[in-house]
């Protein structure tokens, strides 16, 4: 049993924080003891330099082993990574035959089914149909209209700072996703039929939202200088951009963040389609038969 | 010298036999490495210092990596091992970078 009186009386230390204590005992106070012993004149015995070596070896051993472990663990995750963006790459090919597969099809239906109204339904019914297609942003269009293109302020960049204060300067210049909504709603309110941003037609189911720094319309991202095309009565438009609200709100961004627009009139302008969404209530207006698409629950069907 | 050649031998066997570590002692082997690195750098010191001993070298280094893996097992046990694994990193780590400082002091002369 260790006796618990106190041996030698040690020198008052004051109390140090422990950090200090920590960093001043790093060197294991024994060596100097030993030192001390050897000065004094002890016996070295050889196999202690033996002791030392083989301690040696361990820590290089374990050091070793810990590092042969490491190694390996790195490699397979190394391979599977490069397995997943192969596959990515892969399947992102397939995608996109896919998507001009499904792009043919849908214009083989469209021909198909134009023929077939102009046999059974007449002219009116194609008429309503073109009309309901361009309002739902489901075929290109083309027209006279005008395209506005908005950019940041000049010196505006990408680089995203930590101090708030300083993001809030850097910001001051940007185009945000409600400048947009603002200049693509006084567009619809002025008369315009078909509205695109970047080159994403907008649909009746469109949102224009921000994402971090980007602007996102639907789920594409759009990057600056944003382009909006609007296709409808030319004067209208105009007229909207001179008094009204769209262009009221173009000219106090201008003035009060420095971003910057122009303005543009063309004859010619195409808009392309949407993605087209998915169908869930439509009914088929002619019942002739009993058709999948009358049945609400189910998703698609006959355009 | 003597110390750099088993060190290097230690190293090397260790990586090419890669034995396989007993699964019961696999989650203690990274406080090993710690103690090991914090033993060595130690060693250097003291080497340095003229006051290296070998007897003091292996039962420190040994006693240190057994304190640790008994206070990550304790750890363990009582459930905050992530916490007092981290507490013994910590004071080793300080521990190593006080002995470099030493050493660099001994052979930069800064």
């Amino acid at each position: 049993m260790p006796d618990f009186k106190p041996q030698t009386p040690r020198p008052y230390r004051p109390a140090e924080s422990l950090l200090d204590s920590i960093g001043a005992e790093s060197l294991d106070p024994s060596y100097a003891a030993a030192a001390r012993r050897r000065a004094v004149g002890g016996p070295v015995r050889w196999w202690t330099r033996v002791l030392g070596v083989v301690g040696f070896v361990m820590a290089g051993l374990i050091l070793g082993i810990s590092a042969q472990q490491a190694e390996a663990r790195r490699l397979p995750a190394a391979e599977e990574r490069q397995a997943l963006s192969r596959e990515i790459v892969r399947k992102a090919a397939r995608v996109d035959s896919a998507g001009a597969e499904l792009r043919a099809l849908r214009a083989e239906v469209a021909e198909r089914r134009a023929a077939a109204l102009l046999r059974n339904g007449g002219d009116n019914t194609l008429s309503r149909l073109a009309d309901a297609q361009v309002a739902a942003a489901t075929v290109p269009v083309r027209g006279p209209g005008i395209v506005i293109r908005i950019d940041d302020a000049a010196g505006t960049d990408d680089a995203v700072s930590l101090d708030p204060r300083e993001q809030e300067a850097a910001d001051a210049g940007r185009v945000l996703d409600r400048d947009l909504q603002a200049v693509v709603n006084g567009l619809w309110a002025s008369g315009a039929e078909a509205v695109s941003v970047g080159e994403h037609r907008l649909s009746s189911l469109s949102a224009i939202r921000a994402a971090g720094l980007a602007i996102l319309v639907d789920y594409n991202y759009v990057l600056p200088p944003y382009e909006i095309r609007a296709i409808g009565d030319p004067a209208a438009l105009g007229r909207a951009l001179e008094s009204g609200p769209v262009g009221h709100q173009l000219r106090s961004l201008r003035d009060d963040a420095g971003i910057q627009f122009s303005v543009e009139f063309s004859d010619r302008l195409h808009i392309p389609a949407a993605e087209p969404a998915q169908l869930r209530w439509a009914v088929s207006s002619a019942l002739t038969e009993v058709s999948p698409a009358t049945d609400p629950s189910r998703q698609g069907g006959i355009p | 010298m003597i110390v750099v050649i088993g060190l290097v031998l230690g190293l090397t066997l260790g990586w090419m036999l890669s034995p396989g570590v007993p699964p019961e002692l696999q989650p203690y082997l990274p406080i090993a490495v710690v103690a090991a690195l914090d033993a060595v750098f130690g060693a250097l010191r003291a080497l340095l210092d003229g006051i290296f001993d070998d007897k003091v070298f292996v039962v420190s280094f040994v006693f240190n990596v057994v304190v640790a893996a008994v206070i990550v097992f304790l750890g363990d046990q009582l459930g905050v091992g992530p916490q007092l694994s981290t507490g013994v990193v910590v004071v080793l780590g300080i521990r190593i970078f006080s002995n470099a400082a030493a050493i660099r002091r001994h052979l930069l002369g800064a």
